[in-house]
């Protein structure tokens, strides 16, 4: 009977675990369901096609502060504002990127974070010339998986530099993953974006995948950067705790508590 | 904590109120240990996760610091390994920081019918730091790994290895806690000397 107790109690803990999650990823879903009925209805009001993308934007901003209130917080928040301005780059990790050679001549610089809602994306690339921008060539890795994608200037008319620019991150269906921001500045570019989780849970990838991430990209030049959780797998210990912890009460217990 | 939940805590102290009563040890620990870690993953977990994250990796770079190893950004809960074949970032998350594993023991040893008040709080404390050290070690284990042999290293280094060791270590203080401790007090009995001595 006691073993039967034994079993209950460590499948009890295990449904508590499966129902953090559950409540992690029914918040997500939920936030997906809104943004589309969002967009759905943005888009019946004809507007042009970056409003669209602005305003979806905004009401994700929004829906995920609330939702984030609710939801269990699982990573630090790394206070990333994607608004042209990269200071807020300045304390994060970088890799180098470098030529696909053996000088190694450095071409830019990439950096990688993500919080429970978004993943973050930083690259600063040199140029050779005044109004160049190549937004291609991101490649998201993820649990065997990987993602092309694209950070376009909206719109067709040519970048200059000296200006910033909206981004719009696309993959090779022209699917929106994120948005971001552009800086053309003599000598090279800087650019900053997010990737929405959901947007990567839609294209068939698991929060299991996205726990280790790795992004590259082979228009910048060669380099990546790798993100990786370490979990402990906590449910493995709590049972081994359950057992010895639960046993030891069991032999032992007749006696327990008096002295 | 809304209603439902507050009905929920009035019906497990019944029960363990009854369970008490009846001097039934094996089902007060079972009853009281699941449900205070379930209100505390519920209501201290959200609260001590970002915290203790960053403590992790603060306490972590301090040994990367000094062993050259890898950089802690400790605001970000994140450690950055540098090696010959490139580099990654480690991030501390929940499932990292070992808050599942300190509530789960504190649950289990609160319930745990051998120590008295001021035992089950000497060991509470001691217990999160040895799991709280173990984790550290743990963590170390992997960059260090990462650091001499590659990103290739991680899936050994982080899956198996770094495992290991955290079980290990967390399963001697589980057995000396819940398992030892109570063998030698029924054998051995509580004593102490005379006043007189």
């Amino acid at each position: 009977m006691k073993k039967i107790l034994l079993l209950i109690f460590t499948i009890s803990l295990s449904t508590v675990f499966s129902l953090n999650t559950f409540a992690v990823e029914t918040s997500t879903s939920e936030v997906v369901t809104k943004n589309t009925e969002l967009s759905a209805e943005t888009g019946s009001e004809s507007v042009s096609e970056s409003e669209v993308t602005n305003d979806t934007t905004a009401a994700k901003t929004e829906i995920s502060a609330t939702e984030k209130s609710a939801a269990l917080v699982m990573y630090a928040d790394g206070n990333i504002v994607i608004d042209g301005y990269f200071d807020d780059w300045a304390d994060k990790p970088k890799v180098e990127l470098t030529y696909d050679g053996n000088d190694g001549e450095r071409q830019g610089n990439i950096s990688a974070y993500r919080d429970d809602e978004k993943i973050y994306l930083y690259a600063q690339v040199r140029i050779n010339s005044l109004d160049q921008y190549d937004g291609s060539g991101f490649r998201l890795s993820a649990g065997g998986k990987t993602i092309d994608f694209q950070a376009k200037v909206p719109g067709w008319e040519p970048v200059k530099t000296g200006n910033k620019y909206d981004l719009d991150i696309r993959d090779n269906s022209w699917n929106l993953l994120g948005n971001g921001r552009l800086s053309m500045q003599e000598g090279s570019n800087e650019l900053e974006f997010t990737i929405s989780i959901s947007s990567l849970l839609a294209k068939g990838f698991t929060d299991e995948d996205l726990k280790n991430l790795e992004f590259s990209n082979y228009s910048y030049g060669k380099g990546s950067i790798s993100l990786a959780g370490t979990s402990t797998y906590p449910a493995i210990l709590i049972c081994f705790g359950i057992i010895i912890a639960g046993f030891a009460v069991s032999k032992f217990g007749k006696g327990a508590g008096k002295k | 904590m809304n209603v439902i939940a507050l009905i929920c805590v009035l019906i497990w102290g019944y029960f363990l109120s009854v369970l008490k009563r009846a001097k039934l040890n094996f089902y007060f620990f079972l009853v009281g240990s699941v449900g205070i870690f379930i209100f505390m993953v519920i209501y201290v977990q959200p609260i001590l996760t970002l915290p203790l994250t960053k403590l992790v990796a603060a306490a972590a770079g301090i040994l990367g610091e000094t062993t050259g190893m890898y950089t802690s950004f400790f605001d970000y809960a994140m450690l950055f390994i540098h090696n010959s074949e490139g580099s990654i970032s480690l991030y501390i998350d929940y499932e990292c920081s070992g808050i599942i594993e300190i509530l789960a023991f504190v649950a289990m040893l609160w319930f745990f019918p051998v120590y008295n008040l001021m035992e089950k709080f000497v060991i509470s404390i001691a217990g999160m730091l040895w799991i709280f050290a173990s984790n550290l070690i743990r963590i170390f284990l992997i960059c260090t790994l990462i650091y001499f042999f590659g990103n290739d290293m991680f899936f050994f280094a982080h899956t198996i290895f770094g495992r290991i060791v955290f079980y290990g270590l967390s399963i001697l203080l589980y057995f000396y806690v819940f398992t030892k401790s109570q063998v030698v007090r029924q054998k051995v009995g509580n004593f102490n000397y005379g006043n007189n001595i």
